[in-house]
């Protein structure tokens, strides 16, 4: 086999990889010696059977009673081996040919496949990703070949935005299923998995490419409808979710510089629905308006006999402040 | 005769299945894949890209990859 770097790991693959079959094999051997619990189960049975021929009802009772315990243990134990049969890969370790072979299908699939000795790692890249108009870019995906002696523990493989576009509001986030390098599998998780165990390293990364180039709205960490931020509904403006404001009255998003905050109850509002007194500008919400205001000013400007009146009750004072530069709400 | 099968759809199990002789990969995918549609797929055999009217061969790697799988918040 010529010495090239895709050489060198397609053959530490292979090492791995058989390690790992060997390490599988021992379990189910160990398991298989502790299986002695289905001999005893028939010693009991044989047991029982003689004690009652011989009238010892007593001991039968007894002997049937262990042999009940015994059974239940023994189904444990071959519980315990079904598991570990399910956990055979279905295919035998392929040679070092074939995982070269593996691996350059990955150039022919993806245009290049490389091996970074030093971590380990065997690296390709997608092409450019756009999922419903927003532009992702390419993505590196980065497959740890120190896994494969270890069952592919998760995780075992990295996904790197080579030209970043994260969410607006949260910079870890470059893909909807990506955060912080790490893909969320989803539903490839059982395929990506067999994949691994079987040596079929071309199928996962084609699997992982599968996966970064759908979106499922259903589960992103951000979602893609947010990725840009959200819109403020005054000024139309795109901003992080986190510095937008939300009117108590109609719930419109608002920007940082469209918010108004009324001066009585400190609350957001929008312009429909707060309004200012016309004498010294200040601003108050509709419900602040109805406890403070008189005859449309705020408590602060209103004449001192309008308060009085408001105060007594005395029907006899006359109305000092001409209202025409009062505004109404629709 | 005898071919490779790989199916990454679903569990993605690898096994050597039997088929008729003379059978065109098309024809497979429609039989183990009745309800799919063969665009949703990557289709290789023998790691390369063949043509719906491809005669499968005696050993030849038959694999059905789908081109889009959903992620998920874990």
């Amino acid at each position: 086999m010529h010495r090239c770097p895709l050489a060198k790991a397609a053959c530490r693959l292979h090492a791995a990889l058989l390690s790992y079959r060997r390490q599988l094999e021992r379990n189910l051997t160990n398991t298989h010696l502790r299986l002695d619990g289905f001999s005893y189960c028939q010693r009991m049975l044989h047991r029982g059977d003689l004690a009652y021929d011989r009238g010892w009802l007593h001991a039968a009772r007894l002997h049937r009673q262990i042999l009940a315990s015994s059974i239940t243990e023994t189904i444990c134990q071959l519980d315990a081996w079904r598991n570990h049969l399910k956990q055979q890969p279905s295919a035998l370790v392929p040679t070092p040919r074939q995982l070269l072979a593996e691996l350059e299908q990955v150039t022919d699939e993806f245009g290049s496949c490389g091996y970074a000795g030093r971590d380990h790692e065997l690296v390709t890249a997608t092409g450019p990703i756009e999922l419903e108009g927003v532009t992702l870019g390419p993505f590196e995906i980065r497959l740890s070949l120190a896994a494969a002696g270890t069952d592919w523990a998760y995780p075992c493989f990295r996904v790197v935005a080579l030209d970043p576009n994260p969410a607006c509001c949260d910079h870890t986030v470059c893909h909807p299923h990506v955060n912080d390098s790490q893909l969320c599998t989803g539903d490839g998780t059982a395929t990506i998995r067999q994949a691994l165990i079987d040596g079929r390293i071309s199928d996962f990364f084609l699997i992982v490419r599968s996966i970064l180039e759908t979106y499922n709205p259903d589960s992103a960490y951000v979602s893609l409808r947010e990725w840009d931020g959200s819109p403020c509904t005054s000024c139309g403006e795109y901003r992080d979710r986190d510095d937008l404001y939300s009117c108590r009255a109609c719930e419109d998003d608002l920007c940082g510089s469209c918010v108004e905050f009324c001066t009585g109850c400190e609350e957001p509002f929008c312009d429909w629905h707060i309004q200012g007194c016309p004498e010294c500008g200040d601003l108050y919400c509709a419900d602040c308006r109805d406890r403070r205001f008189v005859d449309g000013y705020c408590e602060h400007c209103a004449p001192e006999e309008e308060l009085e009146e408001t105060e007594s009750g005395d029907p006899q004072l006359e109305p000092s402040i001409h209202l025409e530069s009062c505004h109404v709400l629709a | 005769m005898q071919i490779l099968f790989i199916n990454n759809a679903g569990g993605g199990f690898a096994d050597f299945v039997d088929v008729a002789d003379g059978l065109k990969v098309s024809e497979l995918f429609a039989e183990k894949l009745p309800d799919a549609r063969p665009d949703d797929y990557l289709i290789r055999v023998n790691r390369q890209p063949v043509p719906a009217t491809y005669v499968l061969q005696p050993n030849d790697r038959v694999s059905f990859t789908p081109t889009k799988i959903e992620g998920a918040l874990a």
